[in-house]
């Protein structure tokens, strides 16, 4: 035999799986035997691969076995059984299977909502051929000490790219505008925002797109085209023939439709609808100047540029080339700005909101990931309600195990039918998971991607993934229960002995493991629930250094507003009585934009120079906004920065000690530039919490200012009063400004609006607490009133022997009381440690004290009571007589 | 008839075994439907029918042959049981039948 080539062993094994034992030797015989004459005629490759082809084949004779014995599961009347049984035990427990299904479809559900929602996020741009050759070009500057990012190029960048890189495939550059347009019949549409100027390249770059009429050379190429998507088309033609039709975009100009493109439906972060052809821009003298198309050291975030690599080129290769590009091009005396440039892959676009475009929304993978873990969670959770009921009241079902296996069941058999009955109760629990999926989802719809819907789930393979959730979780919750149950030795179990091997044997100690897995979960949500919501309460709630609350603040466009009306505007502000103070500024005392710059303080002996962010203001900022002057005076009216005031820390930076030193002296701009400090304000924060305040530089301009604040007079006043106020500004600013919309905020809100994300972790895990707390709180109930029925009689005896009802429930609920106390040693440190991770993320923290860990073990251990005394109460108060009338 | 069904293909596994006599078994049936009709079948139709066919009471089968080739395994031998031949005949008397039952005229196309 040694000889004789042979088929890979594992085949036998195979071969022995699928055969009934009693025909395996003549089949392997018979294999075998062609085996040999296969590798003769194809050599052995060929002969495995057949081998196992015909191995497999047998299949057939597995699942239509005719001789020998029938398998027992496979029979209808076993079949019907089984069904039977798994009927009656949902009738017979009516309490245990309902909270059997709710937990598990809540846990499913969330689940469902939260893979479709990570799916949904991973779909953005995945569509486009040969995606993951495609990457964003990102600008990185160097202004002074910091690194600004930026999503866009300058203008001439992708040209010169096209013209001297090697390894690019495509290049496509575009501009994202916004723009009303109108049509010949004289209708107008509101701004569009979807709105793009792009080169034919563009679909070289995204080839994905269908052209229902038209084509990038033909449609896209010719100064003055305009291609629109079909929708888009409909939107301003109707039923009309798009094509040669005039569109007026920008007020002025003219294009004509040349194409048109199919809707696709498909999740992606460039959704534009109007795509302008590039070459008008570029023939426009005039409009090419205003996209800043030869100008080489101006960057806009809509100015953008997408480029798919030649196959075989690494993002590397094509970074390599632009230090040269830079030198060529960019390098002038007058600009000192460092600049650098990285590819961005086509696939982070969705996720990076260091970039945004064109104000799409961005995914934040952490969050993502915390949704996929609290989801798990939640299963979990319901996972071992199952399992702990389900092992509970295994004893029950003893008998039938018993008698199974006198007649002749196997383990496996068993195992079988109750994974099955399991896989039942988690199909039930599924349908229902679709209705809570339903409601959780519409009630968390500002969570979730705003284009989500649960109808994907009917779309292609979307019920697979129900399946595949509903199959995990039954063997996860079902497996151990079948275990247990079916390992009764039928000698016990029918001389009904089955109870004296459960109780305090391995199984009550496993469940009480789990119970306190499930309560340390339970726990950890409250603890993360509250750490966050004390974090919250600080952030919104800190003294900020400046008065937030009765201000309103709006903003008017000003560059290249050479009017006076904005200070008309705030000096008729003024004089409204309902108005304490106003004044115009820059920027808000604490905002999401700033500009800085480096300044020196010399002395005859000495230098230093401090990086400080600046805001310029007229004399009321002070006032409005309450900063505290330390020392010195305000600064007087200027149209130039002529006098400045530092905050502590600006001054600080300069050397100062105390700050107040500062007052008097210069502070160098450059070489012939030199202000004099006339006063030192007190330290404010100048945006969220996150970040550590900033040295501060305050001066007086009057052309840079665009927001005006306004301190409204609120001290006993009604709230109509203000609201009075309100319109009479509105009034005021409509009059000035008849033809800009009055938008304004009160500034407590503006600042509320920094922390959305944390607002939105907030309510994400204040959710998850809920279903945590009231998930476990189900199982408890199922195990307590499952332990007062066995012990009805206990109960009896100990009251006719004089046991009140507080020493009962007392019995019942000890054993709970320390569980719930070690489940809390358990999640107390993880919590803390993920909080603390949490925290360090904020540059100011509150502070945990251990009044939130109270709270926790307190509120915990008062629900674990009340679910578990509630029923003992219930048992307890029970008439002695009717539990031991009958035996 | 009723009871005693034949499918085509059983039929001919059947008749392929009487032929081989006291060679029949998997390889050898499927080396010979080939060569008698020119069908490809894999091994595991044969042995389900074979299966199938020993289940009705039409083969029976001992154990014997076993070879080097066969890694020491035994062949199954089968052979046509006299309620098998019954069951043949009976096949082929009533498609006899039903051939003498049409008319010449049904065949007469030119």
């Amino acid at each position: 035999m040694p000889d004789r080539p042979q088929p890979p062993h594992w085949t036998h094994q195979l071969l022995a799986w699928i055969c009934k034992p009693d025909l395996l030797p003549e089949i392997e015989g018979d294999l075998l035997e062609l085996y040999q004459r296969w590798v003769q005629q194809y050599g052995e490759r060929k002969a495995q691969w057949l081998y196992f082809l015909n191995t497999l084949f047998f299949l057939r004779l597995f699942v239509f076995r005719r001789r020998g014995n029938v398998s027992p599961i496979m029979s209808s009347a076993m079949l019907r059984n089984y069904f039977l049984t798994a009927w009656r035990q949902v009738q017979k427990s009516k309490l245990h299977t309902a909270i059997n299904v709710f937990g598990l479809a809540i846990g499913i559900a969330s689940c469902l909502v939260i893979a479709l929602t990570v799916q949904h996020e991973f779909s953005y741009d995945r569509h486009h051929p040969d995606s993951d050759r495609v990457y964003r070009i990102t600008s990185r500057l160097k202004f002074a000490d910091d690194w600004i990012t930026n999503g866009g190029v300058s203008g001439p960048i992708p040209h010169a790219m096209r013209d001297e890189f090697t390894g690019l495939e495509a290049v496509a550059a575009f501009h994202t505008v916004h723009s009303k347009v109108s049509i010949p019949s004289g209708a107008d549409f509101e701004e569009q925002k979807n709105v793009v100027v792009a080169e034919p390249d563009y679909f070289t770059v995204f080839p994905g797109h269908q052209w229902m009429i038209g084509n990038p050379e033909q449609s896209l190429a010719q100064p003055y085209q305009v291609v629109l998507t079909e929708s888009q088309a409909y939107k301003y033609f109707r039923d009309q023939e798009a094509i040669g039709q005039r569109l007026t975009y920008f007020d002025s100009l003219d294009f004509v439709v040349s194409g048109i493109l199919q809707d696709d439906p498909r999740n992606t972060d460039l959704p534009f609808t109007d795509y302008l052809s590039f070459a008008t821009i570029k023939t426009n003298e005039s409009i090419g100047q205003e996209y800043g198309l030869d100008n080489w050291n101006g960057t806009t975030s809509s100015s953008l540029t997408f480029i798919k690599l030649s196959q075989g080129t690494s993002p590397t290769d094509i970074g390599r080339q632009f230090p040269a590009l830079v030198k060529k091009y960019m390098d002038s005396e007058e600009d000192d700005v460092e600049r650098a440039f990285v590819l961005q892959p086509l696939s982070d676009v969705h996720f990076n909101a260091e970039y945004i475009m064109n104000n799409q929304r961005v995914a934040h993978k952490p969050t993502l990931y915390g949704l996929a873990l609290v989801a798990l969670f939640l299963l979990l959770i319901a996972s071992i309600n199952f399992i702990n009921l389900e092992t509970a009241r295994a004893v029950l079902r003893s008998r039938e195990v018993g008698v199974r296996k006198v007649l002749g069941s196997s383990r496996s058999q068993l195992m079988q039918q109750f994974l099955g009955e399991t896989f039942l109760i988690t199909l039930l629990a599924g349908v229902l998971s679709l209705g809570v999926a339903k409601l959780g989802a519409d009630f968390f719809a500002e969570s979730l991607p705003p284009a989500l819907s649960l109808s994907i789930l009917w779309q292609g393979n979307g019920w697979l993934l129900l399946l595949m959730i509903i199959g995990i979780v039954s063997l996860l919750a079902g497996t151990y229960p079948a275990w247990i149950l079916s390992a009764y030795s039928p000698v016990f179990a029918l001389k009904n002995q089955a109870m004296k091997m459960s109780g305090t044997t391995r199984k009550a100690y496993f469940r009480k493991a789990l119970i306190i897995f499930q309560f340390a979960i339970a726990q950890a949500f409250i603890l993360g629930t509250l750490m966050v919501g004390s974090q919250l309460h600080y952030l919104l709630n800190k003294d900020m250094g400046f008065r937030k609350d009765a201000v309103v603040h709006f903003y008017q466009r000003h560059w290249g507003d050479t009017t006076q009306r904005r200070f008309t505007l705030i000096n008729e502000i003024r004089q409204l009585s309902g108005v304490s103070a106003a004044s115009l500024s820059n920027s808000l005392p604490a905002a999401n934009n700033w500009s800085s710059r480096t300044v020196t303080y010399k002395t005859d002996t000495s230098e230093r120079q401090a990086h400080v962010y600046i805001k310029e203001a007229d004399t009321s900022y002070l006032q409005v906004f309450d900063i505290a002057l330390l020392a010195g005076r305000n600064y007087h009216a200027s149209d130039t920065m002529s006098e400045l005031l530092l905050n502590e820390t600006a001054a600080r930076a300069l050397g100062f000690v105390p700050p107040t030193e500062a007052v008097g002296e210069l502070i160098e701009f450059n070489e012939n530039n030199a202000l004099p400090v006339v006063g030192v304000v007190s330290d404010f924060h100048d945006g969220p919490l996150r970040d550590k305040l900033h040295p501060i530089m305050m001066g007086s301009n009057a052309y840079n200012l665009g927001n005006f604040n306004v301190l409204l007079a609120t001290q006993g006043k009604q709230s109509t009063e203000v609201q009075q106020t309100l319109t009479q500004i509105e009034q005021v600013y409509k009059r000035i400004y008849p033809e800009e919309p009055f938008e304004y905020h009160f500034y407590d809100d503006t600042i509320a609006e920094f922390y959305e994300a944390e607002q939105r972790t907030a309510r994400l895990i204040n959710v998850a607490t809920g279903l945590a707390i009231f998930i476990s709180c189900l199982g408890l109930l199922g195990l307590v009133s499952f332990t007062t029925n066995q012990r009805i009689k206990e109960i009896g005896i100990r009251k006719v022997l004089g046991a009140t009802v507080t020493q009962l429930i007392a019995l019942f609920s000890r054993e709970f009381v320390g569980l719930v106390l070690l489940s809390f040693v358990v999640a107390a440190p993880i919590a803390w440690y993920f909080a603390q991770e949490w925290l360090n993320g904020f540059a100011y923290q509150t502070s945990i004290g251990v009044t939130i860990f109270l709270v926790t073990v307190v509120s915990a251990l008062s629900l674990a009571l009340l679910t578990v005394g509630l029923r003992a109460w219930q048992a307890a108060l029970a008439n002695p007589v009717d539990s031991l009338r009958n035996e | 008839m009723k009871g005693t069904n034949l499918g085509e293909f059983q039929e001919l596994v059947m008749l392929t075994a009487g032929l081989l006599y006291d060679e029949a078994y998997g390889v050898s049936i499927k080396d010979e439907i080939k060569q008698q009709t020119g069908r490809t079948v894999t091994l595991s139709t044969v042995h389900a029918a074979l299966n199938r066919l020993e289940d009705k009471g039409f083969l029976s089968s001992r154990l014997g042959g076993a070879t080097e080739e066969r890694g020491g395994r035994p062949k199954r031998l089968f052979r046509v049981t006299a309620y098998g031949k019954q069951a043949l005949e009976e096949s082929r008397q009533m498609r006899n039948r039903m051939w003498d039952l049409v008319p010449k005229i049904a065949w007469d196309h030119h």
